[in-house]
């Protein structure tokens, strides 16, 4: 072997990378082949090591450059699937990078719950865990703008409340709104959606669901009012609804079912029944 | 083109494999599979060359990719539920577990890798990438999904000693 090609074996054997192969070395070739290899490798690890993500092996095959680009695809990969989480998206799960996996999808897990949390304190009423008057304005708008017309809207009020209130305390009045939060979501199906949006005031929105369906709905809460049992204060609900047909008729549709409501409160008042007696 | 034809493929055709194989039931082993696939590649090579081999598994693939889609996905609401359906599809069937490092609907971009990939894990190290019928399949699965047309091509692949296969697609219009 000629001194060139020793040397240069010689300094690669310790691990180091010749910036070139003089021409009159033998196996001048392969030598400039496998530097060439080194030298990339050595480039792409650096890139790797130094967080940069974009560099590209491809003209190199082999389990080493295989390897590297493995890990480097898993890496964009992770990446990815973090822009899912911080979009929102708590589903993701890392199953390829040991140890790190647990503790990234841990974290995951903890953010998901979190949120959960913060979503449902912002959008739910503690007292029934229905949706509360900020979601539902959301959800009313979105609704609005959206595809699932006919879209029917039903405003419920809570009778004798007050009266309640004042004769047996804020406490039974309580029981009172969660009984009729109670049959309300009873009456509903999956899709709908059931808030809370005053007092004694309940509105329920059921998307992809015409006058015949939303008086089926109606029906099916009066059905559940008159077949309450339990204990406690009797729930009476004056109920109204109304369909609306197209994007933007939306508050017309929660108008009418609001007035629709009220004609059947004054029903109730004209009718004058007595509140129930409370089991003593 | 008028050809003389067995059958034009439809989902029917996989048959009912419950009423079928009381007895082995609905797996096989990967290497049936890739004998299979390995030995008709063979046969439809040494016939008609490499060139048209590629064309005719790309073209099987992508045949493929339109009946799971049409089939096996579902009802798809958007670009993230479509992947994650995918993935999930993927792995039951043990096809392969899909990663995305990459996905730009609009500018008709994507990355993705198939790990444990079915048709090439753990092959012989040739140098030159393998998995023609799976370019084919992500094409139609992207194409379907988007309504718009993909080439894919695989970049890495454990035949070029990657430990995953690498695809990238691309809008072709
Ligand atoms: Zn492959």
């Amino acid at each position: 072997m000629d001194n060139c090609t020793r040397l240069i074996l010689e300094e690669m054997a310790s691990g180091r990378i010749p910036e070139a192969v003089e021409a009159h070395c033998e196996y001048a070739g392969e030598l400039e082949r496998l530097r060439a290899y080194l030298a990339a490798l050595r480039q792409f690890t650096l890139a790797l090591c130094q967080g940069d993500l974009s560099q590209k092996l491809e003209t190199y095959g082999g389990p080493v450059a295989g390897s590297l680009k493995t890990l480097q695809a898993n890496l964009r990969h992770l990446t990815w699937q973090t822009k899912q989480i911080a979009a929102g998206d708590f589903s993701q799960r890392v199953d390829f990078m040991g140890d790190f996996s647990e503790a990234f999808n841990t974290m995951v897990e903890k953010l998901d719950a979190a949120m959960t949390n913060l979503v449902n304190l912002n959008t739910r009423d503690t007292l029934t865990g229905l949706y509360n008057r900020a979601y539902f304005d959301a959800e009313f708008g979105r609704l609005d703008h959206g595809r699932d017309f006919p879209v029917s809207i039903v405003m419920a009020d809570l009778n004798g409340l007050k009266q309640v209130n004042d004769r047996h305390g804020h406490a039974t009045g309580d029981v009172l709104i969660k009984k009729a939060a109670d049959i309300l979501k009873v009456a509903v199906r999956g899709g709908d959606m059931v808030a809370r949006i005053g007092g004694d005031e309940f509105v329920i929105t059921l998307p992809r669901t015409g006058v015949d369906s939303a008086n089926v709905i109606l029906s099916r809460i009066r059905a559940c009012i008159a077949e309450q049992g339990g204990t406690g204060p009797e729930v009476s609900l004056a109920v109204g609804a109304a369909t609306a047909h197209y994007s933007g008729s939306m508050q017309q549709a929660l108008t009418e079912a609001d007035q629709r409501m009220y004609h059947d409160k004054s029903e109730y008042k004209r009718q004058a029944a007595p509140l129930s007696p409370l089991p003593t | 083109m008028d050809v003389e034809r067995k059958y034009r493929f439809t989902w029917e055709q996989l048959g009912d494999v419950d009423l079928g194989r009381p007895n082995l039931g609905p797996y096989a082993k990967v290497e049936v599979y890739r004998l299979m696939q390995l030995c008709v590649r063979d046969a439809i090579e040494s016939e008609y060359g490499m060139a048209a081999t590629d064309r005719i598994f790309y073209r099987a693939g992508y045949l493929a990719g339109e009946e799971l889609y049409r089939n096996a996905l579902g009802h798809i609401t958007g670009l993230k539920d479509f992947f994650k359906k995918l993935q999930s599809v993927l792995r039951e069937m043990g096809i392969g577990i899909l990663r995305i490092e990459e996905s730009d609907l609009d500018n008709g971009r994507f990355v993705i890798t198939v790990s444990e990939d079915l048709d090439c894990s753990g092959l012989p190290e040739t140098g030159y990438e393998i998995c023609t019928y799976d370019e084919g399949l992500i094409a139609a699965l992207l194409n379907s999904f988007t309504g718009k047309k993909f080439d894919v091509k695989e970049v890495d692949c454990w035949c070029t000693g990657s430990k995953a296969c690498r695809f990238v697609a691309e809008m072709s219009e």
